[in-house]
């Protein structure tokens, strides 16, 4: 059986389709989806985790049907999303951030770590970089210790450094958690997605 | 580090220093006393939840109004929330407007509550209760209210709550449903500004419609202003404009309001909780 599958999803902004009949399941693994901006990738993975309604289709994880359900029940099932543009508790330190998802001490220092934001960790998240924010919202998605991480362009604003850990870590996580990443560039996908789509104008054009 | 200690005792001082006075200095510290209670419950309300609500004398005077017709009914208080928690959906830009009307709509409403032919513009009657007691009482409820929002801070629901403050998508997209979350931080809020109402009816020994004017509205804005937004301070805030209102209204009538007009200027520089929920 598969872990999600996605079916005839379509989603409208008023008269402009987002979404066109996406229809796909995944296993495991990690799956790569790319294309240019506008192409849906965004609106997919806010449906999948709850984010968005979509306007007709229906989603199922493990066989359960999460097609409109709240977000925060859809993290309890085991799916967590990190969101392209960073969106974290501004006036807490780092260490709370991460320490709120994680509910562990250990856990939180151990993401942190791996992370490479233990130096900033009593620093505030108003107070940090972009490309550390970037960091801060995977560690995030990935101290809710889920089943499928929904990662939407997770290498946007990370200098070359970062993106190494980044892959690295994801690399790492890849044999234990479900992954679907979202990217521009195919490049940084190929040596870590097992499968990978190509979206254009809200329909998946090309598997690989 | 310096400031914040001076503060503390200057704190403690007042708390002392009216039980070696006669009635009319006790009357006053009480008053100031009670009004700082109902400063820090809107402070907990605009720092840790970022709601800033100028109908904060909701609570405070619905509170008042039914231990002032029936002692009994005072258990009732903290069911005030519901009163000022569903304007929220109005959202965090138009909540301090439509919470200050509402409490504007609460003082008209008020001058038409008869109960038993008693009340309406002359208000109620309370059970007469000695001012010694209401001032110790009051002692112990602003040191308890303190402890209540230090702990409910500093736990894993206070975090939680301050997530949900920050960033509601954030919250949900780890777990945090933020309903029930912001729920319990206005109960806290509005239990303690129900206390604060209660006291300030036992100490005045009447309640009128005025406890929901204007001036009631917007004083924990005014104290929470002036005291720099932090709890210690705004304690100290409160005994201010109580003290500049009382000794000065003789010579200028009205004189809070000088006091409300300086504080929304000074409002205007500062940066509140409820603003933003980014660079605070």
């Amino acid at each position: 059986m598969a872990m999600l599958e996605v079916v005839r999803i379509s989603k409208m902004f008023g008269k402009d389709v987002v979404l066109k009949n996406v229809t796909f399941s995944l296993k495991n693994g990690i799956l790569g989806i790319y294309g240019p901006n506008g192409s849906g990738k965004t609106t997919l993975l806010k449906i999948i985790s709850g984010f968005e309604k979509p306007s007709c289709g229906w989603i199922f994880f493990n066989g359960k049907e999460i097609t409109n359900m709240a977000p925060q029940k859809i993290v309890k099932l085991g799916i967590a999303m990190a969101f392209q543009i960073p969106r974290v508790f501004w006036n807490l330190t780092v260490y709370e951030n991460v320490l709120l998802a994680a509910r562990e001490k250990d856990y939180a220092m151990e993401i942190c770590e791996e992370l490479n934001i233990k130096d900033i960790l009593f620093k505030k998240a108003n107070e940090i970089s972009q490309g550390k924010l970037k960091l801060l919202q995977l560690a995030l998605c990935f101290a809710l210790k889920p089943k499928l991480a929904l990662l939407d362009e997770p290498f946007a604003s990370l200098d070359a450094e970062n993106v190494e850990i980044v892959l690295d870590y994801l690399r790492r996580r890849g044999d234990e958690i479900s992954m679907i990443i979202t990217a521009h560039r195919t490049k940084l996908l190929k040596g870590l997605a097992s499968c990978m789509f190509e979206m254009r104008g809200g329909k998946i054009v090309r598997s690989s | 580090m310096f400031i914040d200690i001076t503060v503390r005792i200057l704190v403690f001082v007042l708390l002392i220093i009216p039980v070696f006075f006669d009635y009319y200095i006790k009357l006053l510290a009480a008053s100031a006393l009670i009004l700082a209670i109902f400063t820090i419950s809107w402070l907990y309300l605009e720092r840790d939840l970022g709601w800033e609500s100028f109908g904060h004398s909701i609570p405070f005077g619905v509170s008042a109004y039914l231990f002032a017709i029936n002692p009994l009914l005072l258990f009732l208080s903290p069911l005030t929330t519901f009163l000022l928690f569903p304007l929220s959906v109005f959202g965090k830009s138009i909540f301090p407007f439509a919470s200050f009307i509402f409490s504007v709509f609460f003082w008209y409403l008020a001058h038409h509550i008869v109960v038993d032919g008693r009340g309406g513009e002359e208000g109620f009657k309370v059970l007469s209760v000695n001012l010694d007691h209401v001032y110790f009482l009051s002692v112990a409820l602003f040191i308890f209210s303190y402890l209540l929002i230090w702990k409910v801070s500093e736990s894993n629901l206070g975090l939680k709550i301050k997530a949900v403050r920050d960033d509601e998508i954030a919250a949900r997209a780890i777990g945090i449903n933020p309903l029930p979350v912001k729920m319990f931080g206005f109960t806290i809020s509005c239990s303690l500004a129900s206390i604060a109402g209660i006291l300030h009816a036992a100490a005045f020994g009447y309640v009128s419609p005025s406890i929901f004017s204007p001036y009631f509205s917007l004083f924990p804005f005014v104290a929470a202003t002036i005291g720099g937004r932090k709890l210690w301070s705004c304690v100290l805030a409160s005994y201010l404009v109580v003290g500049l209102s009382w000794f000065l209204s003789p010579y200028v009538p009205e004189f809070h309001y000088i006091i409300y007009a300086l504080a929304i200027i000074l409002a205007s520089f500062t940066h509140g909780y409820a603003r933003s929920s980014k660079n605070i």
